[in-house]
């Protein structure tokens, strides 16, 4: 029996298994939609935020440069993260790093501000930062899910990065929005309950990449 | 001279483009002439970073069936190219990283010998715990070198460094080893 080129086999295979496809969108117009939703969750609650928490002269002086440096390492990291879901497209190192030194450096904006209580006691620090880890977790919810389904439509070549990236943007917007929405303003309490949702969820978004993002590539031709 | 090179490859590449564009239109022919079109060249630059023929032929088919899986990514305004070689590079990462942890693997179990091998003194047996005690850079360099037979330049590239970079690390491991095997 005559034996076929392997390599020729399979172009027939995939050629009858090539239906028209329809063509993402670029990672610049996928952003722009993200960052509108992103930006609705973001306005819905501080519209619905009491007086008290919306009046500047009532919040740390450094609070609004905080949310413009939040907001823009959500924006870099989202966009790096729709890159990184387009093959050849991938963000190098560079552009990472200052995203995050980005994230980072919004926390200057509080860690000197004198706003650092000790607080009444362990069981009160506690009784006080479950909610707000849960509230944080909560408003990261739809934007990272929404980011991370973007990302599966595209062709993730390194999943649990573009994970990582995806879910650090979509875990921002919950922190940014904790930001306005609580009143605590404590750096203790930030970094421990606040950044704890934030740390849990970039963990949830490891596995996330790991295991789900892949798919893309499986399923027999 | 070179500047007709350049232009027949700006032409191929506009070719590809619009090939792949119709192949994303659901235009069977044009799909198979852009596969038949790739092929050659992924299996080419492949062969920059795997040297055994039977992996490139491996690697080639796993890059084309990744290039159909993601082929909705692909945006006609760029150059085809780019996307293509990142999509090669990845399968040839994904299967180096996965040969050296299988080496690894096969090393660490040859480490720790069966006594009576090493009382015989299995020559097989003997390289691979000596080649275990290796710096991992020795290691490397010498099995890019002697164990796969790899050029200077070759084994250069897949390992990331210069000539005159691998050349020390192989002398090193040389060294290593003579004094190793006693």
């Amino acid at each position: 029996m005559e034996s076929r080129d392997p390599r020729e086999a399979l172009i027939d295979r995939l050629v009858a298994d090539a239906p028209a496809v329809r063509r993402r969108w670029s990672p610049g117009r996928r952003l722009a939609l993200w960052l509108g939703l992103a930006a609705a969750c973001v306005g819905a609650v501080a519209l619905s935020a009491p007086w008290p928490l919306r009046d500047p002269s009532s919040r740390p002086p450094g609070l609004a440069l905080e949310l413009v440096l939040l907001g823009m390492a959500t924006a870099a990291l989202a966009g790096l993260a729709l890159r990184a879901a387009v093959p050849g497209r991938e963000p190098g190192r560079w552009p990472v790093a200052l995203a995050v030194a980005l994230a980072m450096s919004s926390t200057l904006c509080w860690l000197g501000d004198g706003s650092a209580h000790a607080p009444a006691s362990m069981a009160a620090f506690i009784a006080g930062g479950v909610p707000c880890t849960l509230a944080t977790a909560a408003y990261a919810l739809l934007p990272t899910a929404a980011l991370l389904w973007a990302l599966r439509r595209g062709a993730p070549l390194e999943p649990i990065r573009t994970g990582v990236l995806g879910g650090s943007a979509g875990l921002l917007v919950g922190y940014l929005i904790m930001r306005i929405a609580c009143s605590n303003d404590d750096p203790a309490h930030i970094l421990t309950w606040h950044g704890l949702a934030v740390g849990l969820g970039i963990a949830a978004c490891v596995a996330a990449g790991a295991w789900w993002l892949p798919r893309w590539r499986g399923g027999r031709l | 001279m070179r500047a007709d090179d350049d232009e027949r490859l700006r032409e191929r590449s506009r070719r590809r483009v619009d090939l792949m564009r119709r192949a994303q239109e659901g235009d069977a022919e044009a799909y198979r002439a852009l596969l038949h079109d790739i092929a050659p060249v992924v299996a080419r630059w492949l062969r920059r970073w795997v040297a055994d023929p039977d992996d490139i032929d491996d690697l080639a088919q796993d890059t084309l069936m990744t290039v159909h899986r993601a082929r909705h990514t692909y945006d006609p305004s760029r150059p085809l190219e780019p996307w293509l070689f990142a999509i090669a590079r990845h399968v040839a990462a994904d299967h180096l990283q996965r040969r050296r942890i299988r080496l690894a693997r096969e090393l660490s179990v040859g480490a720790v010998p069966p006594a009576a091998a090493v009382a015989e003194g299995d020559p097989e047996r003997r390289l691979e715990e000596v080649l275990a005690r290796l710096p991992a850079r020795q290691r490397e360099a010498f099995e890019l070198l002697k164990l796969e037979g790899l050029s200077l330049e070759e084994g250069a590239a897949r390992a990331g460094t210069t000539v005159g970079a691998l050349k020390v690390r192989a002398h090193r491991a040389y060294r290593a080893i003579k004094a190793l095997l006693g």
